[in-house]
Parts: C-alpha cells; structure tokens; sequence
C-alpha cells in the first residue's frame, strides 16, 4: 500500500506555481521543466555558434556537425524543400532528445506530461499537412488524401486524427512507462541498481523514441510534399 | 493534478515549442547553415577558379607551342635561303673567276704569239741582214780556198756573234 501511493505521487502531473492573475494560472511542472531546457539548449546554442569562422574551431566543429547531420537527414527524405523544414524537424529532435534524458539533471521529463506528448504530435501533424497546403496548393493539398487512389481517401481523412495519436500515445507510454519502472526500481533498491537499468532506460530508450518521432514525422512530411 | 491529463495547459507546449523553435532557427540553424553554404560555395569557387586557370594555362601552352613551332618554321626557311642565296653567290664569283682566268689565259697566249711574231719577224730581218753582209763581203773580196775558209769561218763567227 505504501508502494502504490508513492508511486501515484510520483506519476501525477504537478502544478508547480500559479500565476496569481485571473484568479490564478496554473503553471504546470512540465512547462517549467521545458524552459529551464529551452534556457539551457539556447545557451549552448549561442556559446556554439558565436564567433563563427570561415576555418571552424572545435566549437564550430560540434556546432556544424549537428546542423549538418539534421541538414543531411532531411535533404534524404524531403528532397529540394530541406531547407524550409530542417529547422523545425531539429527543433523537435533536440527537444526531444533533451526532454527524454533530463532525468539524468534531476528534472522531471516533461515528455511523461501527456499535454506535451499531445501537443507535439499535433504541431507534428499541422506541419504535416500545413507544409502539403502549402507546396501542393489547396487543391493539391486536397488531392492528396485521394492518393495512391481515391478509395482509399477515408483512411487518409482517418489518418489526420491516428498520426498524431500514435505519435503522442508511443511517445508517451515509452516516457511513461520507463519512468514508472524507475520509480519502482528506486524504491526497491535506491542505489547502484538504478544506474544501469537508468542508462537503458532513460537514456537509450528515451533516445530511440526521440528518433522515432522525428523519423516518423520526417516521412510523413516527404510523403505529403513529394 | 492527474496522470493522464490533456487540458488546456497544451497551450503552454505550443507556446514553448514556438519559442524554442524560433531561439533555435536564430542561434543554430541559421547561422550554421549559411556558414555551411557559404563555405560550399567558396569551395565551389575555388574549384572553379583553379579549372578556368588550369584551361587558360593550357590555352596559352598550346599559342606557345604553335608560336615555337612557326619560329622554328621560320628559322629553317631564313637558313634556306641564306644557303641558296650563299650558294648562288658562290657560283656566281666561281662564274666570273672562270671567266677572268679565260680572259687573261686568251691575252697571255695573244701576247705569246705576238712576241714569237716579232721575234720570227726580228730573227728574218737579221738573216736577210746577214745575207746581205756576207754577199757584199763576197763581192769586194777575191775568193780562194783559204780565203774561203776565212770568209766563211768570219762570217760563222760573226753568225754566233751576232746570235
């Protein structure tokens, strides 16, 4: 009894303050998380990128071959249009990637927040079908879900609402379910035996899904633009 | 205050992902990138740049190569006609040496035949002199056997004398 209600206190989505406006805004814990992230990974950009020389230092270097990677990976899979979605594919990887290990800084992943889950995949989703409205034109765009063949339109449609859910609902139950093991495993042996089983858990695993997400997303993306 | 909560606090994921987004295009995808392209083009660049020298050094090679070839050309027909020129000239003083050897063996031989003439000539006037001498000398002396002897050993005497 006592394992279970720690445990449900440790699962639950915490506010962590409120805005004392409007009778109070709820701040929960996985937006806090996410900007002390996003404060740390625009730092790191900045320290990076400043200073860039045509002969790259090692800082340069790292700075490069990380853009260069993303650059590469999107000019396999999107084609002539890379440049338009690099940015944006990168930005959910690095939070992602991020995000899924800022267990090994003490930070609650914000990615065991289903909120966060969710509304990546439907920002995902909109860059799906934005960016087809947007290169294919409206009618393009609407000729799409009649492709290969228009029988198949209604999974299409069907197809706008089962991406981002698939997409939200791996993301989340790998994040999730990870972090449930963990707590468990803390609470039965709270030292060394955490250390191996975190660095599969959190570590490789919470990789691997912020691969998947932006390798499903990036072929979603060239399939509705090509 | 739940474990699966989707509410409206979505709002705070899109919020923080534009803002990442943007922070992110700012600091590291721009920036990288253009440096990235620029340093392909440089690179571009720099290929291209060595190629049109690399054509023009060629280019030149090549007018270098037909100007020696013209001037070797040249140089052999200036020698040839020096040599012709050399040759005819050669033949030419041969020519006239030939000629003035002729010319002065023709006056050598004209001046043989003119002295032997007159030398022909110098000799009969002597002998008819002579002749004449020796029948005068005839005629006033009275000829006996030992006169002549005498007569004739003076007058052969007077032969080698005079010759």
């Amino acid at each position: 009894m006592d394992i279970k209600e720690e445990l449900t206190a440790a699962l639950q989505s915490k506010t962590a303050f409120e805005i004392p406006l409007f009778g109070g805004i709820p701040v929960p814990e996985s937006a806090v998380a996410s900007w002390i992230l996003i404060a740390l990974v625009t730092v790191a950009a900045i320290w990076l990128t400043h200073d860039m020389k045509k002969v790259p230092g090692r800082r340069q270097m790292v700075a490069e071959m990380l853009v260069g990677f993303i650059n590469n990976f999107c000019k396999d899979h999107l084609g002539e249009h890379w440049r338009t979605f690099a940015p944006y594919l990168g930005t959910f990887g690095i939070y992602l990637v991020l995000a899924n290990l800022s267990e090994f800084i003490g930070i609650t992943p914000p990615t065991k927040d289903l909120n966060v889950t969710a509304g990546l995949a439907f920002m995902a989703v909109l860059l799906i079908y934005g960016a087809s409205f947007k290169i294919k034109g409206f009618k393009g765009g609407l000729h799409k879900f009649a492709e290969p063949s228009p029988i198949v339109a209604p999974l299409n449609i069907l197809e706008i609402g089962i991406r981002p859910l698939s997409l939200c609902m791996r993301l989340f139950g790998n994040v999730f379910a990870s972090f449930v093991i963990m707590e468990l495993v803390k609470i039965v042996a709270p030292v060394i035996v955490p250390i191996p089983l975190s660095l599969y858990f959190d570590a490789f695993d919470g990789i691997i899904q912020a691969v998947v997400f932006v390798f499903l997303t990036t072929l979603f993306l060239g399939e509705s633009i090509e | 205050m739940a474990i699966l909560n989707l509410n409206a606090e979505i709002v705070y994921v899109f919020i923080n992902l534009a803002i990442l987004l943007l922070l992110m295009k700012k600091f590291l995808f721009g920036p990288v990138t253009k440096m990235l392209d620029e340093r392909s083009k440089e690179i571009a660049d720099t290929i291209d740049g060595a190629n049109a020298k690399m054509d023009q050094a060629n280019q030149t090679k090549q007018e270098y190569e037909a100007h020696l070839q013209n001037a070797k050309l040249e140089a052999q027909a200036i020698v040839d006609d020096a040599k012709k020129r050399g040759q005819q000239e050669y033949e030419l003083q041969l020519e006239k040496a030939r000629a003035d050897i002729a010319r002065m063996q023709a006056a050598a031989q004209k001046q043989a035949e003119a002295d032997r003439a007159a030398m022909l000539e110098g000799a009969r006037k002597e002998i008819a002199m002579l002749a004449l001498l020796a029948a005068s000398k005839v005629s006033q002396q009275k000829m006996n056997a030992e006169a002549d002897r005498a007569l004739a050993d003076a007058f052969l005497a007077e032969v080698e004398e005079h010759a």
